[in-house]
C-alpha cells in the first residue's frame, strides 16, 4: 500500500515542471507576432528546408551518376586500368634492343648489356609518351613483322614493356601486357625510324 | 471585438500554457524542444480558439492539439533519423531534463524508465498516471477506444514495473 502510494507521489512529481518566465513572455509575445503576421512563405520555408535539400542532393548526385554513366571515359580510349589514369606521367628514359620473336620480351634484366640501348632523345620521348598515353588504339594495325623491345620508364609508375615495329614507313607500338596497338603520329614516324637505324648502326644489335 | 479575442487568448495561454510545456516535455524530454512545440500549439490555439465547443474540458482540448503537435515533430525527427543508429538508443541514452533532474533521484528514476518504454506506453502513462486525465478524457486525446486507454495503461503499468525492476535501482523505494 506503502509503496502503492511512493509511486502515485513520483507520478504526481512529474506533473508540476518549472518553466521559465522569460521564456514563456517571450514565447507569447511570438504568438502574437506570427499571427498577426502570418509569414507564409517563411513557414514554409523553414518546413520545407530539409525536404528541398534532400531533393536537390538526390538530384545532383543523379546528374553527376548520369553523367558519369553517358560519358564513360572515352570509348576506346579508355586506359587498361584505371590506376593507369591516374598516374599518368611522362617517359623518362627508353631502353631498346632488337626483339628475338615476337613472343619473347628480352628487356627482363641486364640493362648494361652489349647490343642494349638507352634512348633518353627529348623528341623521342615525347613521340612515344604521346603515343602510348594517347589511348588512341589503332584498329587497322599491321601484323608484327621484325621488331623491337622497348622498356619505358616513368617518372612515377610502374615502367611499360612494349613492341614496336615499322610497317610501310609507319610506326606501330603495342604493350605487351595488351592487345591494342598504338600508332605513332605520321608526322615523327620518319624521326623515330631514322633515330632507329642510327642507332640500330651504332650498336649493332 | 479583435482584443476581446485577444483578451480570452490571453488568459487561456497563462491559465495552461505550463501545463502544456510540462506535457510536451515530458513527451520529448528536451526544454528547447517543448517551448518551440508550445508555441506551436498556442499558435494553432490563436486560430482555432473559436472552434472550442466546450465538449471536453479546455485543458483536455489543448492537450490534443499538443499531442499532435509532438507527433508531427517526432515523426518529422524519425524521417530524419531514418539512416541513423540512434533512433534505436536515442530514448535510453537521453539524459533527463534538468527540470526532471532537480525533482529527485526517485523521480528522475522513473522517468528514464518511462522514456525506455514505447511511444504508446509513454503517453498513457504521462496522460493518465502524470497528467491525471480520466480514461474518457484520455481516450479523446489519444483517439482511442476507453477499452483501449484501459488496457494500455495496465500493460504500460506492468513494463514500466518491469524496467524498474530491470534497472534494480531504488526499486524498494519506490514501488
Amino acid at each position: 500500500m506503502k509503496k502503492s502510494f511512493e509511486l502515485e507521489d513520483s507520478f504526481r512529481s512529474l506533473n508540476h515542471i518549472p518553466r521559465s518566465e522569460i521564456q514563456k513572455r517571450k514565447t507569447y509575445n511570438t504568438i502574437l507576432q506570427a499571427s498577426k503576421n502570418p509569414k507564409r512563405y517563411r513557414y514554409i520555408f523553414s518546413h520545407w528546408t530539409g525536404v528541398f535539400l534532400t531533393f536537390a542532393m538526390i538530384l545532383a548526385c543523379t546528374a553527376f551518376l548520369l553523367v558519369q554513366v553517358l560519358n564513360p571515359a572515352y570509348g576506346e580510349q579508355t586506359a587498361a586500368k584505371p590506376a593507369e589514369l591516374l598516374t599518368a606521367s611522362d617517359i623518362v628514359v627508353t631502353y631498346m634492343t632488337k626483339s628475338v620473336s615476337g613472343d619473347i620480351f628480352s628487356l627482363q634484366s641486364n640493362l648494361t648489356r652489349k647490343g642494349v640501348s638507352i634512348i633518353d632523345d627529348p623528341v623521342w620521348m615525347k613521340t612515344m609518351n604521346d603515343a602510348v598515353n594517347s589511348r588512341k588504339a589503332e584498329t587497322n594495325a599491321p601484323v608484327m613483322g621484325d621488331s623491337y623491345d622497348l622498356l619505358l620508364f616513368y617518372d612515377n609508375r610502374k615502367p611499360d614493356k612494349c613492341k614496336l615495329w615499322v610497317h610501310n614507313g609507319e610506326v606501330y607500338l603495342k604493350r605487351i601486357k595488351e592487345t591494342k596497338v598504338y600508332k605513332i603520329d605520321s608526322g615523327k614516324s620518319v624521326f623515330v625510324t631514322n633515330l632507329i637505324d642510327k642507332i640500330e648502326k651504332q650498336a649493332a644489335f | 471585438m479583435r482584443d476581446h479575442y485577444s483578451i480570452h487568448f490571453q488568459k487561456v495561454y497563462e491559465e495552461y500554457s505550463d501545463k502544456v510545456y510540462g506535457y510536451l516535455l515530458l513527451l520529448t524530454g528536451k526544454k528547447e524542444v517543448a517551448e518551440d512545440l508550445t508555441q506551436e500549439t498556442f499558435l494553432k490555439v490563436y486560430k482555432h480558439i473559436h472552434q472550442f465547443n466546450g465538449e471536453s474540458q479546455m485543458f483536455t482540448w489543448l492537450v490534443k492539439i499538443a499531442r499532435n503537435v509532438a507527433i508531427d515533430h517526432l515523426r518529422r525527427g524519425k524521417r530524419l533519423r531514418f539512416f541513423s543508429l540512434d533512433k534505436y538508443v536515442i530514448q535510453s541514452c537521453q539524459p533527463s531534463p534538468v527540470e526532471i533532474i532537480v525533482k529527485g533521484e526517485k523521480t528522475s528514476l522513473l522517468y528514464k524508465a518511462i522514456k525506455t518504454l514505447k511511444l504508446s506506453y509513454q503517453e498513457v502513462l504521462i496522460l493518465r498516471k502524470i497528467k491525471e486525465f480520466s480514461i474518457r478524457e484520455t481516450a479523446l486525446i489519444l483517439g482511442w477506444s476507453e477499452s483501449k486507454v484501459k488496457i494500455t495503461t495496465s500493460r504500460a503499468m506492468a513494463a514500466l514495473k518491469k524496467e524498474l525492476k530491470r534497472r534494480g535501482e531504488l526499486i524498494e523505494e519506490i514501488i
